[in-house]
């Protein structure tokens, strides 16, 4: 089977799909596919989370003599530990809420109003999410401290007044940061649900008289609750795992969250407390899956087919002179959440330090030190090769493991839901420690580790959440006259899968690659422990360069990751838009 | 004046290469032609892409033909690694870079290591340092502070560690973090021991801001968002050249971290690993060191160090943390900075 | 052209039984319509047929091939079956041209592309689409769209074709055309079709016979005018078109053996002779089916079965014709008499029921 997920990218998907077809025949050979599955899927999440457990009820990692105790758990239920996860709760309850409203109203403006220039702002206003946190937190650092922060002094030179204006360093800081990802995240999210909504729906509640903004509350809103519930959640778990913004800002205003004390557990302990570290992570998985039952609860019994073979034209609303207004509230993000960081970033790559705009320091050698790296250039192919085969091979595992979840009343598909659930609630440092013990711990002639393999393994198993997200909130929306017509007509399970759902769900699809893939550059708990010579990957190459005090070159390579995005965006909207066209 | 030098460093230079010449003998013959014929070495660091670090691979690579990987990893991800491969019997690596406390900790936890065997150059280590049966130093990270020119005045620059506890530092000065393991937490612990305990109690009532990225905190001081920033390691401001920050080595002397080269249980190239090492302690490998702002481990180097380095290379050391200390360090620190 | 067999075959959903122990063959050729209100398990029936729904019990086969068994657990996958299948919503691909979605089924049977075109070139002319093969599908009228999910289903001539309420969505006009050109390409191709719909008027119209479903069983299969005239139960009579129905009780069985036999029946003021298959004793009680278009006003005819009286309560014209509501002693009648007839509520008139034309079921 995980030959099966990764053979698919590159061979034509029918001659498969006659294989499949044949194995999807009658309840026995379904049942030995979902077993399959199951047992892919427990490999990916299952296995290396059992290494976990035992970790947070040994003393010791495993390998290494010690005893079974539950000190590791009772340390986590302490005083100090609550005040921890009160933080946490807190800084991504406000960033989560915060950010689905920007989002969710983006998403509107973007896809049902007819603001001028949408397709470009559309590609904009999801850059932020592209570019390394810890550059725009540099740039963050630079533009709001108190001290000689930009902001602060060109608002202490406009008032006069001698308090600064803003303070990065404290808990708004670390959440403003935070909204920054998640406002794109969740609008990647949004605008595909709006998209893909029979605007008949909206138009029926305009004739029953409703306003606009009723018609928005009572119907849209209500219609796209899978797609909008579940970018909420993962958007919110991702917050509680959030690092770099709780470190960087948080710190100073001594501000600790789960992920911080995890961090500190691990790597600034005298002995790395691995114990504690996992105990932790375990308790916040329990209470990530109180969520996840509780959007199960939230979307059971409740259809939202909103595509239907009946066809539909998208529609905007014609919004007058007020899409300017809408027009500027998307300028004023962009500025406000590119423009300012970015901006502060590109000016300062072309000088030899950020934040000393000399004549005599302006200067190239960033980019050739960058461009002329041996090493940037293999970590790029290295980490290219791996997006491309991880981004595909998970959403086609998603595409699957969605379709089974969301599509059939096959026994054992909530497992299995659940299953492609659990990397998602483990906090990336401490699973990418499980993926560590997990591969190395193999019987001996199995030899992931060590290998690129082991990247690409952890790469699939960390994306899966996403891409199964994504590709069910696209499932939700198809009516299921669409796939059963295609089955009766002739046409294989599989090749149903790939030429009708994915096909008319490919925008997600779409959306949901460039997430992994750009998940996967970004990746670093799991590619630092996992990588060996010669498959050094990007992530790895630029925490080296930072560590190095190379920030500068950092934001190059930040920069250039950032035009890849462009591209790729630009290229995906196109096709979008020449799909939307024939529509 | 410099003529003098010159002739220094070429004595030192002599010294160096004729303890070479002698400490070659049969045996050594043999482990560099089993290293060649190993034709291989992996090193577990803690380097992460430093040029200098990798400049001395480079030059090993010309020398013996012999091909080096390296894998830099952050220092409990380094550990981690060993340790579960060593455990889990895939021993993937020949030799390591680690500071001597994280030695003494694989020594404590587990049987990571083995003897390293005589290396000819570490004859010619200068003091206080000294191999073991398992551990080769290899270079040295000092820490002082760092000040912002511009922000402190020439005569108001501190001489002294003492000087930090000026009522007219308080609240303006950043710090690595000293409470968890780290830079930080081994400037505490060292001027704990030299400086006595009401040193650290004063300055933290001088109320240091934490930070925990010493790179990008090194930047913020020399932007002026505070005008000191404890400790600085040497080496760290040595590509901060054109900005208008200084690194003040305090009379006291500096705190300092140790790397040591170990070599891995079952390496599989554990003779080119050897060679690595003696390598290492070449006095032109650890002149690169020393003009990176480093405390050379052998004689003959810090002579012929650029003039900008020398005072880095030929700093008064104070003192480093040790492992037996740490957990109580750790917790005084947390104490004294809730 | 193949037979569909379908024995004893229930579907059970935990504990709800939605098709309970139905028995049907549907002859090859044969258009046969699945009639009955919603949640009368019809479409699940027809969705057993095509294999999207798993039988509970029972066979199912198609030709000579069981492709429902769950005793022997036989489940054919519904791509095995060979089937053309019309959606209630169309379900035309909105990503696809009309060509794509017609040329699928021949595209995902790997047909060379010389066939494929061919076939979907005749199939969009049979439905007279042939112009809007490169229109994008959700660009169409719901007529248009409906005969691109006609012309799909027919494209890879199917041994048999499935129909779920295919013209419910199209306005009165273009549903009766539609039926009516349907119908003919049926006739013309040979397809055996089976229709699933709860129009009566549609069933009729278009059907060689009708099976009507209640609750999962089938009440009554017939040709369109056995089942109109002469319905087994109250369930049946009462589903087709909008009877006046008596309450009578049995008071003699005419002597001529006949068939249907004839009985003389009294109600609540009146009394006369309703025909019925059913053996009724005297004194049984019965219910007396009279249709509105047998009802007229009287006395014309000494022969006529059953005469009432009673007060007009309400008068509508509807053009062609007008339909009056009358109170009478056996209770409330409506039929329909010629639109220029006066007939104004308030006037007192007779009716009577035209000779064979009241039909006695049993209640219930």
């Amino acid at each position: 089977m995980s030959t099966l997920s990764s053979n698919e990218i590159t061979h034509p998907p029918m001659r498969w799909g006659i294989r499949f077809a044949r194995l999807m025949e009658g309840k026995a050979p379904r049942r030995l596919a979902l077993a399959a599955l199951a047992l892919l899927l427990a490999f990916l999440s299952l296995y290396p989370l059992s290494m976990l457990l035992y970790g947070s009820l040994h003393t010791t990692p495993p390998g290494m003599a010690g005893t079974f105790n539950l000190s590791g758990y009772i340390q986590v239920f302490t005083w100090p530990t609550a005040v921890v996860f009160a933080n946490t709760v807190g800084i991504s309850l406000l960033k989560t809420v915060f950010s689905l409203l920007l989002a969710v109203l983006f998403g509107w403006i973007i896809s049902r109003t007819d603001t001028p220039m949408r397709g470009s702002l559309e590609v904009l206003i999801t850059l932020p999410f592209f570019v390394p946190p810890i550059l725009t937190a540099m740039a963050w650092g630079m533009l709001g401290n108190p001290q000689v922060g930009v902001i602060n002094l060109a608002w202490q030179w406009l008032s006069g007044s001698e308090t600064p204006l803003v303070n990065v360093y404290s808990y708004a800081g670390v959440v403003w940061h935070m909204l920054q990802y998640s406002t794109p995240f969740l609008f990647l999210f949004v605008v595909e649900a709006f998209r893909a909504m029979d605007p008949a729906l909206e138009e029926a509640s305009r004739m029953c008289g409703a306003s606009q903004w009723r018609t928005f509350r009572r119907v849209t809103l209500p219609l796209m609750l899978p797609a909008v519930i579940t970018a909420f959640l993962l958007s919110f778990i991702r917050g509680l795992e959030s690092f770099e913004s709780p470190l960087f800002f948080g710190t100073p205003a001594k501000i600790e969250v789960v992920t911080t004390a995890i961090y500190n557990s691990i790597h600034h302990q005298s002995i790395p407390n691995y114990q504690f570290a996992s105990a932790l992570s375990f308790v916040i998985m329990g209470l990530m899956f109180l969520l996840v039952i509780w959007q199960w609860h939230l979307l059971r019994g409740r259809s939202f087919q909103t595509v239907t073979g009946k066809g539909y034209s998208p529609r905007v609303i014609k919004l007058g002179p007020w899409r300017w207004l809408t027009f500027a509230v998307c300028v004023l993000f962009f500025i406000i959440s590119v423009v300012l960081p970015i901006g502060q970033l590109l000016l300062g790559s072309f000088f030899q330090f950020f934040g000393f705009y000399q004549w005599d320091m302006l200067t190239l050698d960033h980019y050739r030190s960058v461009l002329g790296n041996d090493e940037v250039w293999r970590a790029f192919r290295n980490t290219f090769l791996l997006g491309f085969g991880g981004a595909s091979a998970t959403m086609v595992l998603g595409s699957i493991v969605a379709y089974v979840s969301t599509r059939t009343r096959w026994s054992g598909r909530q497992l299995i839901d659940v299953l492609a659930w659990l990397p998602w609630m483990m906090p990336g440092m401490v699973l990418a420690v499980g993926f560590l013990w997990g591969f190395a711990f193999l019987p001996g002639a199995i030899t992931i580790y060590g290998t690129i393999w082991a990247l690409l393994i952890a790469y699939v198993a960390l994306g899966t959440p996403v891409s199964v997200r994504v590709m069910s909130a696209a499932y939700h929306q198809l009516s299921f006259d669409l796939e059963e017509c295609s089955r009766v007509h002739g046409a294989s399970w599989w090749q149903t899968l790939w030429r009708i759902l994915i096909a008319l769900a490919w925008p997600s699809f779409a959306v949901g690659w460039v997430l992994t893939f750009f998940g996967i550059m970004r990746e670093l708990s799991a590619s630092v422990l996992l990588y060996s010579v010669g498959s050094e990957v990007l992530s790895v190459v630029l925490l080296r360069m930072w560590e190095n005090g190379q920030a500068e070159a950092v934001s190059v390579v930040g920069l250039m990751m950032m035009l890849l995005v462009f591209l790729f965006r630009w290229v995906q909207l196109r096709l979008i838009k020449r799909y939307v066209s024939t529509l | 004046m410099s003529r003098v030098l010159k002739w220094i460093v070429c004595a030192g230079w002599l010294v160096g290469s004729s303890a070479t010449v002698s400490a070659q003998s049969a045996d050594w013959t043999a482990v560099v032609d089993a290293a060649k014929k190993e034709g291989k070495v992996v090193v577990y660091s803690m380097a992460l892409g430093a040029p200098y670090y990798a400049a001395v691979l480079k030059s090993f690579e010309a020398k013996y033909g012999i091909k080096v990987e390296s894998l830099d990893l952050r220092a409990s991800e380094l550990a981690e690694r060993v340790r579960t491969e060593q455990a889990a019997g895939r021993f993937l690596g020949d030799t390591e870079i680690i500071t001597t406390t994280m030695i003494e900790e694989q020594l404590k936890t587990g049987d990571y290591v083995q003897k390293v065997g005589d290396i000819p150059n570490a004859a010619n280590l200068r003091e206080p340092f000294k191999t073991s049966d398992v551990s080769v130093p290899a270079y040295v990270q000092p820490m002082g502070i760092l000040i912002n020119t511009r922000l402190v005045k020439p005569e108001e620059e501190p001489k002294s560690w003492n000087d930090l506890n000026d009522p007219k530092w308080k609240g303006k000065i950043l710090s690595d973090d000293m409470r968890p393991l780290g830079s930080g937490n081994t400037m505490f612990a060292v001027l704990q021991k030299k400086m006595g305990a009401p040193f650290n109690e004063q300055l933290a009532e001088q109320k240091p801001v934490f930070s925990r990225d010493m790179r990008n905190d090194a930047r913020r001081v020399a932007r002026g968002e505070y005008p000191i920033y404890v400790p600085q390691v040497f080496a760290f401001a040595s590509d901060l050249k054109g900005l208008p920050v200084k690194v003040v080595i305090p009379q006291e002397g500096a705190p300092y971290a140790q790397m040591e080269f170990a070599l891995l249980k079952n390496a599989a190239h554990p003779n080119a690993a050897r060679l690595l090492i003696n390598h290492f302690l070449e006095i032109d490998s650890q002149l690169l060191y020393a003009n990176a702002w480093m405390l050379p481990v052998v004689k003959g180097a810090a002579e012929r160090a650029n003039d900008d380095a020398k005072a880095f290379a030929n700093a008064k050391l104070m003192g480093m943390a040790t492992l037996a200390e740490r957990p109580a360090m750790m917790e005084l620190a947390r104490k004294l900075y809730q | 052209m193949a037979e569909v067999l379908l024995e004893n075959v229930s579907r059970t959903f935990g504990g709800f039984t939605a098709v309970d122990d139905v028995d049907l063959r549907v002859a090859a050729g044969e258009f046969v319509t699945l009639l009955g209100p919603s949640g009368c398990g019809k479409t699940t029936t027809l969705r057993m047929v095509a294999g999207l729904e798993e039988t509970t019990g029972g066979r199912i086969s198609i030709g000579r091939r069981v492709v429902s068994e769950p005793a022997r657990n036989i489940h054919l996958a519904p791509d095995r079956r060979q089937l053309g299948m019309v959606f209630q919503s169309y379900a035309i691909w909105p990503h696809m041209r009309v060509f794509d979605n017609v040329a699928y089924p021949l595209q995902v049977r790997r047909r060379p592309a010389a066939e494929i075109r061919e076939r979907v070139e005749r199939a969009l002319r049979l439905v007279e689409m042939e112009r809007f093969a490169d229109r994008p599908a959700p660009a169409l009228s719901g007529g248009q769209q409906q005969r691109v999910a006609i012309a799909r289903a027919m494209v890879f001539e199917p041994e048999v074709l499935l129909l779920d309420e295919p013209l419910s969505n199209l306005d009165a006009r273009l549903r009766t055309q539609m039926g009516d050109e349907f119908r003919s390409l049926q006739k013309r191709l040979g397809i055996t079709t089976l229709y699933v719909t709860h129009d009566q008027d549609e069933a009729m119209a278009l059907s060689d016979r009708i099976v009507v479903m209640r609750g999962g069983r089938i009440l009554q299969i017939g040709a369109p005018t056995e089942i109109y005239q002469r319905p087994n139960s109250e369930a049946v009579a009462s589903f087709l078109g909008a009877p006046n129905l008596l309450d009578a009780t049995v008071t003699g069985i005419e002597a001529t053996p006949s068939d249907p036999s004839r009985f003389t029946v009294q109600g609540d003021g009146w009394q006369g002779v309703a025909c019925g298959n059913q053996p009724f004793a005297c004194g049984q009680s019965v219910r007396v089916l009279a249709r509105p278009e047998d009802l007229r006003i009287g006395p014309i005819a000494s022969d006529a079965d059953a005469t009432w009286r009673g007060e007009v309560i309400a008068s509508v014209f509807r053009g062609a014709r007008r339909s009056l509501r009358l109170r009478t002693s056996a209770g409330e009648l409506h039929f329909e008499v010629p639109a220029l007839t006066e007939a104004r509520v308030g006037d007192m008139m007779q009716i009577e029921a035209a000779r064979s034309s009241l039909w006695a079921v049993a209640p219930g």
